[in-house]
């Protein structure tokens, strides 16, 4: 089910061999989005980060010890080989959706029953359930960007790679009268990485840099062997990172793409 | 306080007040699943120990084998009404009863396992026909309905309450056309079955879960609907016979409990003998094709002993023993066959939802364990003792085992 | 759910399913109707209530029958 040459399909190339494990990436994603600080933040496994990096190692001792970082977003996945993304088709009341024409997988948080399918659908652990209410304290709620709608408990969020932005950057363009250009719509995470890892666009579109990127002979995607067929590629000139983005049997040697969308 | 006229006529009872102490000790249980709720639903799911890697707990597992267990209900009515079985007429209205106490409870269940309970109706509304839970959700209320109606007829059928000419005539009618709502109920019940199935073999970004299978149906689907017809009709014998053991009555013969299981062997026989073969290719073909192999799936605490159990213990030696006539033959050790029987298909269901989600997929996740807060025990002991109280009441007040007076004569 | 809810497709998806959850649903209403209107012509006609539903009329009346049946071993 791969995009047509026709239609946008919005994705990243993140150069893990650029990314200092900052964070930046994460803080701006939560501002710009209103993810709220929970009540418990020690509790790693129930809060929202919908641009979590991971730091990964390559399992060698000192001196030998290299460390890495996978900023991971939602992947945005399409889906190949007979199979639609891992969240959408499972949701029972319509609440997340696959744009076709940007490739961007919705999230409707209004509509969300909170029955947690499509968290346990998902491989990459890009969806966020709201276990809690998020407390505003007092003065919190003014920096809250009037652009996306902060979520109520009970219902599953996630990246939306800044759906709002590209709303704004079609209005722009309708107004203008001009195309829409690849600076029009950024996400706030590639706009706050300082070591320029993250790089974003149209994934179809020549013109934009990440059709360029993800040609790469480094550039691989997360889980590819599962034919999920992810919108976001990392590159990394490290064998030992590559081969900790997918399952391999021991022994087995690290494959180039094995599955996808043909991108 | 004498309730002896509203038994089934030319039956016993246990005396009122002991009936009062087990319902106390029922409504206790109910207040803890209360308590449960209540906090679930005041401050939130927090109240669990979900998160954000067990997107499901104790309670899908629950729910999922309750609703495989009250698969008696609608096999046994098929087989009743649909293939004429008509000794089974001796046992079916257990069934119903049980059947409805399993798909009420479980839904229930959800009520408060859903984050937005209020928006539940979204499901129906909003309609995505592609996911597997949809047709769940479909199903599951529209076969409570048919369970509904085929209760009815026998709360109808109280002594004081079938005096009344209306509501006699209407039972009795309901009675009538009831292979009609057993043909619905079978229709529903296989399909979403299967559907639950299907919920885990469409993950395929889940490598433990995930199958292959035909046009939109993944292998689980089909295994999930002979599982429950396996185990179906052997927790209904298993109530059947427990409340034998604790009325000291007799209220089916011997002959009922061994068709049921006769019929429930077979079909745990090639149950088994698929999901064997289904197992083998995951673990050997599949798992390796993702690059994983299956030692992956089973780390502490979830070791290989669950597949032990659940295909070993549950499966295999409850099938040998319910297809020896031998065993079929003696009380105690087909009641110990048929519950081996339940115990399997719970640990099948417990497998394919907490083992799926504690498997990581990521090369760089961890492997996580869950145990269940104070308040999720709470709310699966709430389903239990609702399952009590329905049973306990229906049986002291409804003629639910046609051959109960002929069995145990009274002087009454 | 319905034609009007704005995600509804006419498409074969929705045919089916949505066609086999309302043909459920019809089946199982009309036969409660049905059951409903047998008894209101019971009524009407002026059938008498058999004494505490064991008449011959009863469903269950058979059921010595079968049970006969099964212990002589019919269905073993």
């Amino acid at each position: 089910m791969s995009s047509s040459a026709s239609e946008m399909r919005f994705g990243m190339v993140i150069d893990v061999d650029k990314c200092t494990g900052c964070g930046a990436c994460s803080v701006a994603c939560m501002s710009e989005n209103n993810v709220g600080v929970l009540p418990d933040e020690t509790d790693k496994i129930r809060s929202i980060t919908w641009l979590r990096v991971y730091q990964i190692d390559n399992g060698q001792p000192y001196p030998n010890t290299q460390i890495a970082f996978f900023p991971r977003p939602c992947q945005h996945c399409a889906g190949s080989q007979g199979h639609h993304t891992p969240c959408v088709s499972v949701c029972p009341a319509t609440a997340t959706d696959r744009d076709p024409k940007t490739g961007i997988v919705s999230q409707i948080p209004t509509r969300c029953i909170g029955c947690r399918y499509c968290v346990a659908a998902c491989p990459y652990h890009a969806r966020y359930f709201n276990w809690y209410d998020v407390p505003w304290p007092e003065g919190m709620d003014k920096p809250l960007s009037p652009f996306v709608a902060p979520r109520m408990r009970g219902v599953v969020e996630k990246c939306t790679f800044c759906f709002h932005r590209y709303q704004r950057a079609q209005n722009k363009a309708f107004t203008s009268g001009e195309a829409m250009g690849e600076m029009d719509y950024q996400t706030a995470c590639t706009e706050a990485c300082p070591s320029g890892a993250i790089t974003f666009g149209d994934l179809n579109n020549p013109e934009h840099k990440v059709h360029e990127l993800k040609k790469s002979p480094y550039a691989f995607r997360l889980l590819e062997r599962l034919h999920t067929d992810t919108a976001v590629y990392y590159v990394s000139a490290r064998e030992w990172v590559r081969r900790q983005a997918d399952n391999y049997l021991s022994g087995e040697k690290l494959a180039k793409v094995q599955a996808g969308g043909g991108h | 306080m004498d309730d002896s006229k509203f038994w089934p006529k030319g039956t016993t009872r246990c005396k009122p007040v002991h009936f009062g102490l087990w319902m106390l000790f029922c409504l206790a249980l109910a207040g803890w699943a209360l308590v449960s709720a209540f906090l679930c639903l005041y401050k939130g799911l927090n109240q669990t120990n979900m998160n954000d890697y067990f997107a499901f707990g104790v309670w899908i597992v629950v729910d999922l084998a309750i609703i495989a267990l009250g698969a008696g209900a609608f096999f046994t009515g098929f087989m009743n009404y649909v293939l004429r079985r008509e000794e089974l007429k001796n046992i079916i209205n257990a069934a119903v009863i049980i059947g409805f106490i399993c798909y009420s409870g479980a839904i229930m269940m959800l009520g408060i396992d859903i984050g937005q309970p209020i928006r539940g109706w979204f499901g129906f509304w909003h309609a995505n026909v592609h996911s597997m839970l949809t047709e769940v959700m479909f199903c599951i209320t529209t076969y409570l309905i048919v369970l509904i109606v085929e209760f009815v007829p026998l709360i109808l059928e109280n002594r004081q309450i079938n005096k009344v000419p209306d509501l006699h005539f209407f039972a009795h009618n309901l009675h009538t056309i009831m292979i009609v709502f057993a043909a619905t109920g079978t229709f529903l019940s296989f399909f979403h079955q299967g559907s639950l199935g299907g919920m885990y073999g469409v993950l395929y970004a889940r490598p433990f879960a995930a199958r292959g299978g035909v046009l939109i149906w993944p292998w689980t689907f089909f295994l999930f609907i002979l599982s429950a017809i396996a185990a179906g009709p052997s927790f209904t014998t298993s109530i059947v016979m427990i409340t034998e053991i604790v009325t000291g009555k007799k209220l089916t013969t011997h002959k009922v409990k061994m068709l049921m299981a006769k019929v429930s062997g077979s079909l745990l026989l090639f149950y088994l003998v698929l999901k064997i073969a289904d197992t083998l290719y995951w673990a050997f073909v599949q798992t390796p094709a993702m690059g994983l192999s299956p030692s992956v799936y089973y780390q502490a605490p979830y070791g290989t002993w669950l597949l032990i159990a659940e295909l070993g213990i549950g499966g295999v030696l409850p099938c040998i023993l319910l297809l020896s006539p031998q065993v079929r033959e003696s009380y105690w050790i087909l009641l110990l066959a048929m519950l081996l029987n339940c115990f399997g298909v719970t640990m099948n269901r417990f497998v394919m939802t907490i083992q799926s989600l504690a498997v990581p997929v990521l090369p760089f996740e961890k492997f996580y364990a869950y145990l269940p807060t104070w308040q999720e025990w709470g709310i699966s002991a709430g389903v239990i003792a609702y399952g009590f109280i329905i049973f306990s009441l229906a049986y002291r007040y409804l003629p639910v085992f046609p051959q109960e007076t002929k069995l145990n004569p009274t002087t009454d | 759910m319905l034609p009007f809810v704005f995600e509804w497709q006419w498409d074969i998806g929705h045919g089916v399913f949505m066609g086999l959850f309302y043909l459920a649903l019809t089946i199982v209403s009309l036969g409660v109707v049905a059951a409903l209107a047998m008894t209101f012509y019971d009524l009407y006609s002026g059938k008498e209530v058999h004494e505490e539903g064991h008449g011959h009329e009863d469903p269950w009346a058979d059921y010595s029958y079968a049970h006969d049946k099964a212990d002589r071993g019919e269905y073993a």
